[in-house]
C-alpha cells in the first residue's frame, strides 16, 4: 500500500495544523490533526477491505494465441480480465516474458479497467526473436482508489515455446520410407595386416615369412600363418550443391537447410568412424570450396564451420521475397533489418556494383571493395553445368573404396543423371540425396492435388538413379510435408508410391 | 463464501452521500454563527467554500484555522457550547467522508474509535504542553498508518519471501535427504 501525491498533500496538511497548534499555542487547531488522522486511517482500512474483495473476485487470464512457434513469428495474447464491480481502478499489466517484443504502443499493452467495471479485455501482438521455452510471468495488477495504490501479481503464467526456424523433422528415405544415411563399421572381404587376429591358416608357397606364428605352428606341428582383420577406413568426398535452385522453400527449411542438416550427419558419422573426410561446395558458376581428405580435428570443424555458413549462391527466387547473396558462406544474417530493404533505384545500384566491382575510388568503394572482392572468388569457374564439371574435377583423385556423397536436388534431372555417371566413372560408390522440388514448392490447395503425381514422377526418377550400379539415391525433406503429399489422394493411398513406380 | 453477496453492499459512490457532509457544514456554520455572530458566518462560508473546492481535509484545516482566528478575534472561550459544536460538525464532516459508500460495521468502528482516540489523546497531553501533545499526537498518527499498512500486507500474502527464506543453498536443512541419496 502505497501513498498516492494526493495523499501525501493530506499527510502535509496534517503536519502544518499541528506546526499551526504550536505556531497559535492553542490546543484547538490539533482537533484538525486528530481529525485528518483519523480521516487517513478511515481511507487506509477502507482501501485495504476493497483491495482484499477485488483480489478475491479478480481472475486475470493471459492466454497466447498459439503457444508453439518459430523465431521471428507473430502472435496474440490476450488479456482478460473478470471481477465484481469493484470501487477500484485497476491497470493490467501483462507479464509478457523478457525475450518477446510487444508490436504495439506501450499504452496499448496494459487494461485498463474502470470503477464498476465487471473486467475487460485486450489483445497484444507479440514477436519472438529469441528461440527457447518462455514462461509469462504472471500478470501485475495496479489498484488504486485515488488515495493508496497497490501492486498484485495474480493469475497463470502459460509458456510460450519458440524453435529456431531449421529443420525440424528431416526425412530421408525412399518412397516415404526412412532409411538411416549414417554408417557404421565398414566390411571387407580382405584380410591382412591389422590388430584383429581374425583366423589360422596353414602356410602357403608365397606367404611372406614374417607373419609365420610359430607359436601355433610349435602347436599344431605344421606351418601356419595367421591373418588379422585389415584397419579399413572409408574417404568420403560430400558433395553440396548450394546454387540458387537450392533456396526454395520457407525461411529456415529451403532445401539447402535440409541437404546441410544431412551432410553435417555425414560429418559426424565421418568422424565417430575416423574417416577421411572432404568437401567439394558447388555453386552456380562452379566450385566454391573444395577441402581434400583428412582425418585431422580441425578438418571437421573446418567443414561443420563451413556448412553452417553455407548460404545458396548469387540468384533471386520468387515466393517469401528475393534473397541476394554471394557465393560461399556468408556470415550476413539471413535478416537483417534495413539490409536489403532500402528503396534505392535499380540503376544506382547497378551503377554502385559496377564502380565497386572496377575498385572506384568513392567512399563506397574503398569501404566495401576489399570484403566484396574477397567474397567473389570462385575457386573454379565452369562455365556449363557446374555440378557434373565440378564433379569431374574430384573423379580423377579418387581410389575405389571412396564414397562421394550427393547433396542436391531435383530440378534438373537430367543433368544430375550426367553427373551421378560422372561419379561413377572411377568406380567409387555414390551416395545421392535429392530434395524433391515437389515438397518445398508454395502451392494453391488446387496445385496440391498434384503433387501426388510429381511426387509418384520423382520417386520413379529416384529409382532410376537407384538402379545404377554402385549408386544409392535417398530422398531428403520435411517429413510433415512428405506425409501431406502422400496423404493428397486419398484413392491412390492404397497403392504407395514405390509400388505405383514399380508396376508401371 | 459467496463472491457476489460479498460485494453486493459495496455500490460505487454515489452524490447522495455527499448530503451527509452538507448536513454536517451546515452544523457548523450554524454553531459558527452562534458563537461568534458575523465573524463567525464569514469562517461558516469560507469552510464551506474550501470543501466545495478542495474536499473535506482541506475544509477541516482551513476551517480550524478560522476557529482558532475567531476565538482570538472575539474574546469567545473555548469552553462554549457553540464552540464544540464547530468541533462536532468537523467530526461529521470527516464521517460523512467517509461514508460516501455505505461503510461496513468496521470501518465505522475504526472511524469512531480512531476520532475518539485521538480527540482523547489531545485532550490528555495538551494540558501539559501544545508542543509535546502535537509531536505525540503526529506520531501516534504515524504508528496507526504504519501499523495498518504492514497488516494489509500480512493479510494480503504480500510480504516477500526472500526477507525470511534462507539466501544461499548452506542455510537449507541438511537434514532433509535429498530425491538423489533417498530415491
Amino acid at each position: 500500500m502505497r501513498p498516492t501525491r494526493q495523499l501525501w498533500g493530506i499527510g502535509l496538511l496534517t503536519l502544518s495544523t499541528a506546526a499551526l497548534a504550536v505556531v497559535f499555542s492553542h490546543p484547538l487547531m490539533l482537533g484538525a490533526t486528530a481529525l485528518l488522522g483519523t480521516w487517513i486511517l478511515a481511507h487506509q482500512y477502507r482501501f485495504y477491505r476493497d483491495l482484499d474483495r477485488m483480489r478475491r473476485t479478480l481472475s486475470v487470464e493471459q492466454t497466447p494465441d498459439r503457444t508453439g512457434l518459430r523465431t521471428g513469428e507473430t502472435t496474440t495474447v490476450t488479456v482478460r480480465t473478470t471481477l465484481e464491480p469493484s470501487p477500484l481502478s485497476l491497470t493490467v499489466v501483462p507479464g509478457l516474458p523478457t525475450a518477446t517484443v510487444a508490436q504495439s504502443e506501450s499504452r496499448s499493452t496494459t487494461l485498463e479497467v474502470d470503477p464498476g467495471s465487471t473486467g475487460g479485455s485486450t489483445t497484444i501482438p507479440l514477436e519472438c526473436p529469441v528461440a527457447g521455452r518462455h514462461q509469462f510471468d504472471q500478470a501485475t495488477v495496479l489498484a488504486t482508489d485515488g488515495w493508496f495504490r497497490e501492486e498484485l501479481d495474480i493469475g497463470p503464467t502459460p509458456t510460450l515455446t519458440v524453435d529456431a526456424r531449421a529443420p525440424r523433422e528431416v526425412h530421408v528415405g525412399s518412397g516415404g520410407d526412412p532409411v538411416s544415411v549414417v554408417q557404421g563399421q565398414h566390411t571387407t572381404s580382405h584380410s591382412g595386416s591389422g590388430l584383429t587376429p581374425a583366423e589360422l591358416r596353414e602356410y602357403v608357397p608365397g606367404d611372406n615369412i614374417d607373419r609365420i606364428d610359430w607359436k601355433a605352428t610349435a602347436r599344431l606341428a605344421t606351418v601356419h600363418i595367421r591373418e588379422y582383420e585389415p584397419e579399413t577406413d572409408q574417404p568420403t568426398t560430400i558433395v553440396v550443391d548450394h546454387r540458387a535452385a537450392l533456396d526454395a522453400g520457407p525461411d529456415g527449411e529451403t532445401k539447402l537447410d535440409y541437404v546441410r542438416d544431412v551432410a553435417l550427419s555425414m560429418v559426424v558419422s565421418a568422424r565417430r568412424l575416423g574417416d577421411p573426410v572432404g568437401l567439394l561446395a558447388v555453386g552456380n558458376d562452379g566450385i566454391t570450396e573444395r577441402m581434400d581428405h583428412a582425418t585431422e580435428p580441425a578438418q571437421y570443424r573446418r567443414i561443420r564451420q563451413y556448412l553452417f555458413d553455407l548460404e545458396p549462391t548469387l540468384g533471386s527466387r520468387s515466393g517469401n521475397g528475393t534473397r541476394n547473396s554471394t557465393s560461399g558462406p556468408s556470415r550476413q544474417p539471413a535478416h537483417t533489418p534495413g539490409v536489403g530493404q532500402n528503396d534505392i533505384a535499380p540503376t544506382t545500384a547497378r551503377v554502385a556494383l559496377r564502380e565497386l566491382e572496377s575498385g572506384g575510388h568513392s567512399a563506397f568503394s574503398r569501404t566495401l571493395g576489399p570484403f566484396y572482392r574477397h567474397r567473389q572468388t570462385y575457386r573454379t569457374d565452369i562455365e556449363s553445368e557446374p555440378l557434373r564439371g565440378a564433379i569431374r574435377t574430384v573423379v580423377r583423385r579418387r581410389n575405389r573404396r571412396a564414397l562421394m556423397v550427393l547433396c542436391t536436388d531435383d530440378s534438373d534431372r537430367v543433368a544430375l543423371t550426367e553427373a551421378v555417371h560422372v561419379a561413377r566413372t572411377g568406380g567409387s560408390r555414390v551416395l545421392v540425396l535429392i530434395t524433391p522440388s515437389v515438397l518445398f514448392d508454395a502451392e494453391s490447395p488446387a496445385a496440391l492435388e498434384e503433387s501426388f503425381d510429381r511426387y509418384v514422377a520423382f520417386e520413379e526418377f529416384r529409382r532410376k538413379l537407384d538402379r545404377l550400379e554402385g549408386v544409392t539415391a535417398l530422398e531428403v525433406g520435411p517429413r510433415e510435408q512428405l506425409a501431406t503429399v502422400l496423404a493428397t489422394d486419398h484413392s491412390r493411398s492404397s497403392v504407395s508410391p514405390s509400388r505405383g513406380v514399380s508396376d508401371g | 463464501m459467496d463472491n457476489h453477496s460479498l460485494v453486493a453492499d459495496l455500490p460505487i459512490e454515489t452524490a447522495e452521500y455527499r448530503w451527509v457532509e452538507i448536513g454536517a457544514l451546515l452544523g457548523l456554520s450554524l454553531c459558527f454563527w452562534l458563537a461568534f455572530g458575523a465573524v463567525g458566518v464569514v469562517a461558516g462560508v469560507l469552510t464551506a467554500g474550501v470543501w466545495s473546492l478542495f474536499g473535506v481535509p482541506y475544509a477541516v484545516a482551513v476551517g480550524h484555522v478560522a476557529l482558532v482566528s475567531s476565538l482570538a478575534a472575539t474574546g469567545v472561550g473555548t469552553m462554549t457550547l457553540a464552540v464544540w459544536g464547530v468541533e462536532v460538525g468537523f467530526g461529521g464532516l470527516v464521517l460523512g467522508s467517509v461514508a460516501r459508500r455505505p461503510a461496513p460495521v468496521t470501518l465505522t468502528v475504526v472511524t469512531a474509535a480512531s476520532t475518539l482516540a485521538l480527540a482523547g489523546l489531545v485532550w490528555a497531553v495538551q494540558s501539559r504542553s501544545v508542543t509535546v501533545a502535537a509531536g505525540v499526537t503526529v506520531v501516534v498518527i504515524a504508528l496507526a498508518c504504519y501499523s495498518v499498512h504492514r497488516y494489509q500486507l500480512v493479510a494480503l500474502g504480500l510480504v516477500s519471501e526472500t526477507e525470511n527464506s534462507p539466501r544461499s543453498e548452506t542455510d537449507y536443512d541438511e537434514s532433509v535427504s535429498s530425491p538423489r541419496e533417498n530415491p
